[in-house]
């Protein structure tokens, strides 16, 4: 891809501003003061290609304030801004087209396409289409700006595995990471600035491998396809292998013979598997099983079941000897409920009693106090005296009682107690009694009750039709043919499910086939050539640029990482700093030469933009050998742009001799200038 | 056999009491209904008779409650009157716990009076009579409404 000019239009209230600037394919240089405005060019042509997101996830434009708020005039006047529009003059393959992108904050996600050079070549054709960008789908869908220039430059964008498991197409952004080294950070290592704000797994490397274009991205990319094969299948076989045990269960028999994880060889697996155990404890198949139970219900069906004619007389005889059981049980249980109302009767008798001749011992402990008070009271009735004649008195109130016949005071008590204790135990008894004859009750009810349900059977049997057969072998029939419709049922379910995973097996055994084909490395056996020759270029540029901390020769390519490292580890902190600076000069420009032979294909679009690659660290002379070593992408028809603040004598010396596009911007003067003749 | 030419012989045995039928007892209790329920002490044959007749047998108290206290008609109090009580007056007559005055009225005497108080101090004596008879008051049993008990009729105040 060539850019061949950029034209920024900046519309201030004091009439056009802007640049516009020609570039060539192989090496452009700008040149101008860091105040100037320099890395405006590198950044506008990020913008208008919508790669801003190369930089970081941060959505503002990596604009200067100068091509969207206010900028100097070259007598220091500021000078407010309205817009600015940025438009690119691309080459690619024959095909010229100009994009244009405006900078303001109500239209920056637009992206206008001509299909000419609008500014250099004064074609007529003025038909445009717009894209959008910076928006969710601009990489994928028809109207995606990035979707329409990875198309425009051959590629098709794969798509990636990010860490949260999804996949996304390799954004533009995470390739611009090798074609764009950005001033303030991007020059700390290789692929400094990584969009891994994007979630793609192990974008840097990824990003290699598909502008190498080696095969060990296709490798990648099966491998994880195989894999995830291989768990949908493993997924798939347990949920079958599951189905397939309970079906076992269910038929009261066991899997044998079935394995539990894919397995490649699982041809001639039968019915045989499921095992049953019959009642005499001997494994069967299931469908061994059903064929038992089969002649079993045959021979039931043949045998006549008894009718009840044939048991009739049995039946009578039976019927007889019950009758005159219940009729003896009834008389008992009259007798025993009689006897039972009988003793619950004395029972209350007793208790009254007893309860009367309380009453008799409390007013007698009563008397026995009144004597005691009578005394007090020097009263003579309570000493069987009478009051008048103090004669002897009977004692009794009741006439014609004699006081010989009857007990004292403390006598009567006596007896009252000695009667009390009589009748509580003659009471105790009678409960005894009394609940024995409610048991006996009990028990002769519940005799009575069964005797008489079994009569019942007995002369329903009697009275129903004898040709009816009898229960107990009509549900023996109904048990079997049950149980032989379930394990048919059974059967069906199995072969279906145990073909399933005859089919499944076979698709295993064709992806891991597969995955054994991949080859051990992911690398193939062009990838090693590619790579072996990018260690060659790289080596050889470090040593034309000068690179002192190591031997260049001792670098070798990562075949994880695709990064030079030294016995395995990348460097960074051992290097110098300028040292580090031409490391990045000689990987990047290692990466865009590979295709220059032709002995190699890459997906490197050819371009490289680098903003300050001198730093400030770099030895004049090795800047010199970096201007020529670039120089040399013009005859490829790649081009490298430049931008510099290096002093201009210099820099128009290194040039010198040398095939080089330098456009330069005097001191004090701004990039940013009234333009003229531009339509 | 020969039990005809044996001699047969009785022992005499004594018998039990019923304890109202023990003289001291009804003496008692006249005094403590007269000093309860009498007029000062005073009150007349009638109501002493219908009072000793309902404390005499407990099955009678509820019944009685009812009639007094919830004007229930008196079906089942059909009082007699009984000789062991005169005869029990005669005796507390002879001890001098009470007399007859001129209206044919039984008056405590002093004597009465003082039994009366020692049958009442003493907490264990006749505690059920004593607990029943708190349920009622002296005018529960006026000359009136024992009449209207004596007619089966409703109690009349």
């Amino acid at each position: 891809m060539i850019i061949n000019r950029i034209v920024i239009k900046t519309h201030t209230f004091n009439g056009l501003y802007g640049a516009n600037i020609k570039l060539n394919s192989g090496l452009n240089i700008i040149r101008a003061e860091n105040t100037s405005g320099k890395s405006t060019i590198m950044q506008a042509i990020l913008f208008a290609l919508g790669l801003e997101g190369t930089l970081g996830p941060s959505r503002k434009l990596p604009l200067k304030s100068a091509l969207t708020k206010e900028l100097k005039d070259e007598d220091g006047n500021t000078i407010r801004v309205s817009n600015t529009d940025i438009f690119l003059e691309i080459e690619h393959n024959n095909k010229r087209i100009t994009v244009k992108r405006s900078a303001h904050e109500d239209n920056n996600h637009l992206i206008t396409v001509w299909n000419a050079h609008t500014f250099s070549d004064n074609s007529s054709d003025r038909d445009s289409s717009d894209y959008y960008v910076r928006l969710p789908g601009s990489a994928t869908m028809e109207k995606g700006f990035h979707s329409f220039f990875a198309d425009f430059l051959n590629l098709k964008l794969p798509l990636v595995i990010k860490y949260d498991g999804g996949k996304s197409p390799l954004y533009l952004e995470a390739l611009f990471s090798l074609y764009n080294v950005e001033q303030t950070r991007g020059w700390g290592s290789i692929q400094n600035t990584l969009p891994t704000y994007l979630g793609i797994k192990d974008v840097g490397s990824k990003a290699i491998e598909y502008v190498l274009d080696l095969d060990s991205f296709e490798i990648h990319s099966k491998r994880q396809d195989i894999n995830e094969i291989i768990r949908e299948v493993e997924k798939k076989w347990g949920e079958y292998f599951t189905t397939l045990t309970s079906l076992a269960i269910e038929a009261g028999g066991q899997l044998s013979s079935v394995p539990d994880k894919p397995h490649s060889e699982l041809d001639g697996l039968t019915l045989s598997v499921i095992i049953i155990l019959d009642h005499e404890n001997r494994q069967k198949t299931i469908l061994e099983e059903i064929n038992t139970l089969r002649d079993e219900l045959n021979t039931l069906q043949q045998k006549d079941i008894p009718t009840i004619n044939q048991a009739s007389e049995q039946i009578q005889n039976e019927l007889n000897e019950r009758l005159a059981e219940i009729s003896k049980l009834d008389i008992l249980a009259t007798t025993a409920q009689e006897d039972s109302i009988n003793i619950s009767n004395y029972i209350t008798s007793i208790s009254q009693r007893i309860s009367s001749l309380n009453e008799d011992r409390r007013k007698y402990k009563d008397v026995k106090r009144l004597i005691d008070l009578g005394s007090k009271n020097s009263m003579v009735t309570q000493d069987d005296i009478c009051p008048t004649c103090h004669q002897a008195l009977t004692g009794s109130l009741i006439e014609g009682e004699n006081i010989d016949d009857i007990y004292d005071v403390n006598e009567n008590i006596q007896f009252i107690e000695s009667q009390i204790n009589m009748f509580k135990n003659i009471l105790q008894g009678e409960k005894v009694r009394h609940e024995k004859a409610i048991t006996n009750i009990f028990k002769i009810n519940n005799r009575l009750n069964s005797s008489r349900d079994y009569v019942r059977s007995l002369k329903s049997s009697l009275i129903s039709d004898g040709r009816i057969p009898s229960k107990a072998a009509i549900k023996k029939e109904l048990e079997l043919e049950s149980e032989i419709e379930k394990l048919e049922y059974i059967t069906e379910e199995f072969s279906l499910n145990i073909n399933k995973l005859e089919h499944l097996s076979k698709e295993y055994e064709k992806v891991i086939s597969a995955k054994k084909a991949l080859p051990r490395s992911h690398l193939s056996a062009l990838d090693h050539q590619k790579i072996s020759e990018l260690k060659k270029l790289f080596s050889g540029y470090l040593s034309r640029f000068e690179y002192k901390s190591e031997s260049p020769d001792k670098f070798e390519i990562s075949d994880q990482t695709y990064k030079p490292t030294i016995d395995g580890v990348e460097l960074g902190f051992n290097s110098s700093a300028s040292d580090n600076i031409r490391m990045i000069w000689a990987y990047l420009y290692a990466l865009l030469s590979l295709s220059q032979s032709g002995k190699y294909k890459t997906n490197h679009i050819g371009l490289l933009m680098l903003d300050e690659p001198r730093q400030q660290e770099a030895k004049e002379l090795s800047f010199k050998e970096f201007i020529n070593v670039t120089s040399e992408s013009n005859n490829y028809g790649q081009q490298v742009i430049m931008a510099t603040s290096e002093d201009y004598t210099k820099l128009a010396d290194y040039c010198e001799n040398i095939e080089v596009n330098l456009v330069h911007f005097e001191e004090d003067v701004m990039i940013i200038a009234p333009l003229t003749g531009i339509n | 056999m020969d039990i005809f030419n044996k001699p047969i012989t009785f022992t005499k045995r004594k018998s039990p009491l019923p304890p109202d039928m023990r003289p001291i007892w009804r003496v008692s209790i006249i005094v403590l209904l007269l000093s309860l329920f009498g007029r000062a002490g005073k009150a007349s044959e009638i109501k002493l008779h219908f009072l000793i007749y309902a404390i005499r047998n407990k099955n009678k108290w509820d019944t009685l409650k009812k009639v007094i206290l919830e004007n229930e008609l008196p079906f089942d109090l059909i009082i007699r009157f009984d000789p062991n009580v005169n005869r029990a007056l005669i005796y507390s007559q002879a001890e001098g716990l009470l007399k007859y005055d001129n209206t044919k009225n039984i008056a405590l005497t002093d004597k009465g009076h003082e039994f009366s108080k020692l049958i009442l101090d003493d907490e264990s004596l006749f505690s059920d009579e004593k607990a029943f008879l708190k349920n009622f008051k002296k005018n529960d049993f006026t000359d009136k409404i024992i009449e209207s008990i004596m007619k089966l009729d409703y109690v009349s105040r």
